[in-house]
């Protein structure tokens, strides 16, 4: 479980349509919000890190929002995979300036 | 609220402290759930690590991992956000191909520089270190040993890799990946005041009216001063943000006014605003009389590259060969008052940052030319907007400089930086805020940004680079070495006078032969170093040893022969000083994995197995000449040493790491609150090693203007860093804002005003524009100085075959060389990898369009790209951009490696190529 609280930024003329958009978008919560100075206060779950980042950028794109700023981040649930030296070997296995796998 | 599931309950906890960085309120039931949602978990204060702007970040752990982060709420310059790189923080030491064993190339059980990596024990991993370190060390000296260090050191992590190599192997062959990004701001500073790191802070950001962004791209690398900065602009309706780029890009949306500009228009441009300062009457002639002096300096300075071709492949040659001489283009003939055509033997290439004094109308002659037409023609950009256009933007930008009533704050990074002429404009841009006398004071001020997380406070403050003691103290100068030698209790004569070889001459000393032994601390050089197709090569099939010690597996392990398991930054103590002089701490959260270690555990640990009978006796150092040593040696110092109480068995870990002093400092200490040490439990010792080191680094910087607080004070509760200089008054520790300025700089005596009181070139020849005329030193304390440079053409340009200009960068998501940040796999969905942002029209030229693959290729090498023509960097005609954080894209190959002269960067910005279908 990846959650993390993110602040979106909205023009406060458009603090409606800000809304909406965000109530359609999927994993998204918005919490909060403050209407005169835009501010929104929305919580993300994604699988993962990467779907977190993902739906992050989709944040800052959307039209009306100036700025999508990240507070906080849980990722504590799922232990991580303990690392595996096959995985680093493999990294290395390939020749020096080709892509690392 | 016992009804909620733990899902719900952690995003209402997300929430209630989303809501209250924002400054919104909270219900008593929002913070009972937060709490119970947090229930077992211990928080503690640590530091983004993932750019240069110091944000405050909180971590949160459990069972003994990482489990949240979260902006600091209480850190002043974040104020509790975080931009998107604040995922990685916590997550990144959880990769499934961390490095948690050494790791050696072997065939038959033996090291073979030919094998394949075998995993092997510390034990056998040092030993065979110590023996290729020793084999270098005795065949060619001091000098064929190196390390490649980093703007990401811990604190005390730089200062141990210094000491080993200065005043333990008597080498300076020590230099850091700061070298490609900050060293033209460094020279900067130094040229103008005499001593490093910026005067103004990141309050002034509320208090600008205008903002200049010169090389920047601060929307992609550093979004919280960007947040901080678009939030001023909504809440101050006069704000203006002028961008003076190569290329349209994120910053750009938000400006007022986008400049773009063709590599080097900046030079002239700097030359017509000054102009405009003089010719307006906006000069503050009363803070230049008192506090300025004018200055120009060589011209005919070449460009870092070798002066020879012997190494070159063939088609580098051309370029190679314009390091000695070059033929004037028109612009420079008009720019540098001299004949088009003219043949230029750049002969002060190896003295290229001498300077001398001018007058006031000796400098305004050689800004005369800089008209507005001149510098239009000379550096507009985009062949699709008009001249007229590009001149009316030139004007607003000198109105912007020339209102006396608007707070003006220039802030510049790697297009300034990793420039060939870097210095210059990095000196141009404080003659602008010095002739309208609006430098470090609130919302005044020309301030450059940084791109590591210790840049300032590891690289330049500890002095990790081949020229450097501690606290702006350089190796050249006998003052200084006599100095460093009292305090690291050296017997006289020991450090070594010569400067070391700098990040690039380091790679070019595997190439050539110089330098047989490199270690490779905190950083990934064999991809982000430019012209890196010759390093790989030079490591793999030269005689040399290449350690490399890293978090995970990156280009520069699969180049090297040994590779360290290291320990990432949670699983470490340490410090950082970003961009504004703020040092900044964490305590270490978690234990590295399997058998990574701490770099400072590596560094005394391979300090044990030298004695000083091998290391302090004579040395021979080629191209050693300095007052009171033999040319080309370095004395024997055992019989002083012996005086002091040295042995000759004493190891280098005795004699300069766990010294008496230093064994004072008792682990376990208060101020770890139960937190443990990874480097003390693996050397098996109890004193505190990273505390005993800061608090013998410190006496360097008290009294010279750099004053650290002691290391407890750092740790305390209250305390989210700390900007130097740092006095004790009234018993309280007090940072200081603006330097050099009367009332805020505790170095600037009561009515003096300003004091620029750094010490470095401060007595300099007099002389025209374009020569001395006296050599005789003229003192000039506490001035700061007024630069005249000329304009001046990239080296490579763009011609009939490679008929574009490639540029790199840094994009959102990712940093650096993405090591890190590309470790999490599912990441590469972000940004799965580097495009080639270019313009329709020239793709369509082509054959291409977006999302085509093509090939890329320069004199030096190519790869192959997927076009991008409608992304989030908008390149003019003629143009093509690509960031380098992409280890599948390597597009360093390409670059050209061609220097700063004078500080020895790397200019990443600039180089001609082709693209074609691929």
């Amino acid at each position: 479980m990846n959650l993390s609280g993110i602040l979106v930024v909205a023009e406060p003329a458009h603090l409606a349509a800000v809304l909406a958009q965000l109530a359609l978008l999927p994993g998204i919560e918005v919490y909060q919000h403050d209407a005169a100075r835009g501010r929104i206060v929305v919580v993300q779950e994604a699988t993962d890190v990467g779907t977190e980042m993902a739906g992050f950028a989709r944040l800052r794109a959307l039209p009306h929002v100036l700025a999508a700023d990240l507070v906080c981040h849980y990722f504590g649930d799922a232990p991580p995979a303990a690392p595996q030296l096959e995985s680093a070997l493999a990294s290395l296995a390939t020749p020096a300036d080709s892509p690392l796998p | 609220m016992t009804s909620l599931t733990r899902r719900e309950l952690l995003k209402s906890s997300l929430a209630a402290t989303t809501a209250a960085a924002a400054g919104l309120p909270l219900s008593q039931a929002a913070r009972a759930q937060a709490a119970a949602a947090e229930a077992g978990w211990k928080w503690d204060k640590g530091v983004c690590r993932m750019c240069g702007t110091g944000c405050g970040i909180q971590v949160a752990t459990a069972g003994g991992r990482v489990v949240a982060t979260k902006g600091d709420p209480d850190a002043p310059v974040n104020r509790g956000l975080n931009c998107i790189k604040g995922y990685f923080n916590g997550k990144m030491m959880y990769g499934a191909d961390r490095l948690t064993q050494p790791l050696m190339r072997m065939k038959d059980g033996r090291f073979d520089k030919k094998g394949p990596f075998v995993p092997v024990s510390w034990q056998v991993a040092l030993d065979e270190m110590e023996r290729q370190f020793r084999k270098a060390y005795a065949a060619k000296g001091p000098h064929g040993v190196a390390i490649i260090g980093s703007g990401q050191y811990t604190i005390p992590e730089g200062y141990a890799a210094a000491k080993l190599m200065k005043a333990g192997f008597r080498s300076n062959n020590i230099d850091p990946n700061a070298r490609h990004c900050m060293a033209s701001a460094v020279v900067g500073f130094m040229q103008v005041f005499g001593i490093d790191e910026p005067a103004n802070v990141y309050d002034d950001i509320e208090l600008a009216d205008t903002f200049v962004l010169c090389g920047a791209n601060p929307a992609e690398a550093h979004p919280v001063l960007w947040s901080r900065m678009t939030d001023r602009k909504l809440g101050h309706k006069a704000t203006k943000i002028f961008n003076i780029t190569t290329y349209a890009n994120l910053s750009s949306d938000i400006a007022d006014v986008d400049l773009v500009i063709k590599p080097n228009g900046d030079l002239a441009i700097m030359n017509y605003l000054a102009r405009e300062i003089v010719a307006r009457g906006a000069v503050n002639a009363d803070f230049v009389a008192r506090h300025c002096v004018f200055a120009a300096g060589a011209v005919d300075i070449g460009y870092g590259m070798r002066p020879t071709v012997k190494f070159a492949l063939d088609a580098e040659k051309d370029t190679v060969a314009k390091e000695m001489a070059v033929v004037l283009d028109k612009h420079e003939a008009v720019g540098q008052r001299r004949k088009a055509g003219e043949k230029i033997e750049q002969k002060d290439r190896t003295a290229a940052g001498r300077h001398w004094l001018i007058s006031f109308d000796e400098y305004k002659k050689g800004i005369e030319p800089y008209t507005l037409e001149f510098v239009a023609e000379v550096a507009k950009g985009d062949a699709d907007e008009s001249i007229d256009s590009f001149k009316a933007k030139l004007k607003q930008l000198a109105d912007a400089y020339c209102d006396k009533s608007r707070n003006i704050l220039t802030c510049w990074t790697m297009g300034v930086n990793q420039h060939q002429r870097g210095v210059w404009v990095n000196t141009q841009i404080y003659a602008l805020h010095l002739l309208l006398g609006k430098h470090g004071i609130p919302g005044n001020g020309a301030f450059s940004l940084t791109g590591q997380p210790s840049a300032c406070g590891t690289a330049r403050e500890v002095g990790t680079f081949a020229h450097r003691l501690p606290a702006d103290m350089v190796v050249d100068n006998p003052a200084h070495r006599a100095r460093a030698e009292k305090l690291w209790s050296l017997p006289a004569k020991t450090l070594n006078p010569r400067v070391g070889y700098d990040h690039v001459a380091i790679l070019r000393g595997l190439e050539d032969g110089d330098i047989g032994f490199l270690w490779v601390q905190v950083t990934n050089p064999f991809q982000s170093s430019p012209n890196i197709n010759h390093w790989m090569r030079a490591a793999r099939e030269m005689d040399n040893f290449i350690v490399v010690a890293d978090i995970y597996p990156t280009i520069s392990g699969k180049v090297a022969d040994l590779i360290l398991p290291a320990a990432y930054m949670l699983e470490k103590w340490g410090m950082y000083g970003n961009a504004e002089r703020r040092t900044q701490v964490w305590r270490q959260q978690v234990e590295p994995p399997g058998e990574a270690r701490t770099d400072v555990w590596m560094v005394l640990e391979f300090a044990k197995r030298f004695r000083l009978r091998e290391v302090w006796g004579e040395k021979k150092i080629p191209g050693l000449k300095a007052e009171g040593f033999a040319d080309n040696t370095l004395p024997d110092v055992l019989a002083e040493a012996g005086k002091m109480g040295y042995t000759p068995d004493m190891t280098l870990y005795e004699a300069l790491f766990a010294r008496p002093e230093n064994r004072k400092y008792a682990w376990p200490d208060p101020v770890a609150k139960g937190h443990g040490n990874s480097t003390v439990k693996a050397l098996g010792e109890n004193w505190f090693v990273e505390k005993a080191l800061f608090e013998e680094y410190r006496p360097f910087t008290v009294g010279h203007q750099h004053d650290l607080a002691p290391f407890d004070v750092y740790y305390a509760d209250a305390v989210r860093g700390l900007r130097w200089p740092v006095m004790q008054v009234d018993g309280r520790w007090q940072e200081t804002k603006w330097r050099f300025s009367e009332g805020n700089d505790p170095y600037v005596k009561k009515g003096e005003g300003f004091n620029f009181y750094g010490p470095a070139f401060k007595a300099l020849p007099i002389g025209t524009v374009d020569a001395v005329t006296d050599p005789k030193p003229t003192p000039l304390a506490g001035k700061a100085k007024i630069f005249f440079r000329p304009y001046a053409a990239p080296v490579e340009q763009p011609d009939a075959n490679y008929d574009l200009w490639l540029t790199t960068g840094r994009i959102l998501e990712h940093w650096h060389t993405g090591s890190m940040t590309r470790r999490v796999p599912e990441l590469h969905r972000a940004q799965p990898s580097a495009v080639m942002y270019m313009h329709p029209e020239d793709a369509r030229k082509r054959g291409l369009k977006r999302n085509d693959t093509a090939w890329v290729e320069s004199r030096r090498g190519k790869v192959q790209v997927v076009v991008d023509t409608a992304g989030r960097n908008r390149p003019p005609k003629g143009t093509v951009s690509v960031a380098f954080f992409d280890e599948s894209i390597l597009i360093n190959k390409l670059v050209l490696d061609a220097l700063d002269p004078i500080s020895r960067e790397p200019d990443f910005k600039k180089c001609a190529c082709k693209v074609y279908r691929g």
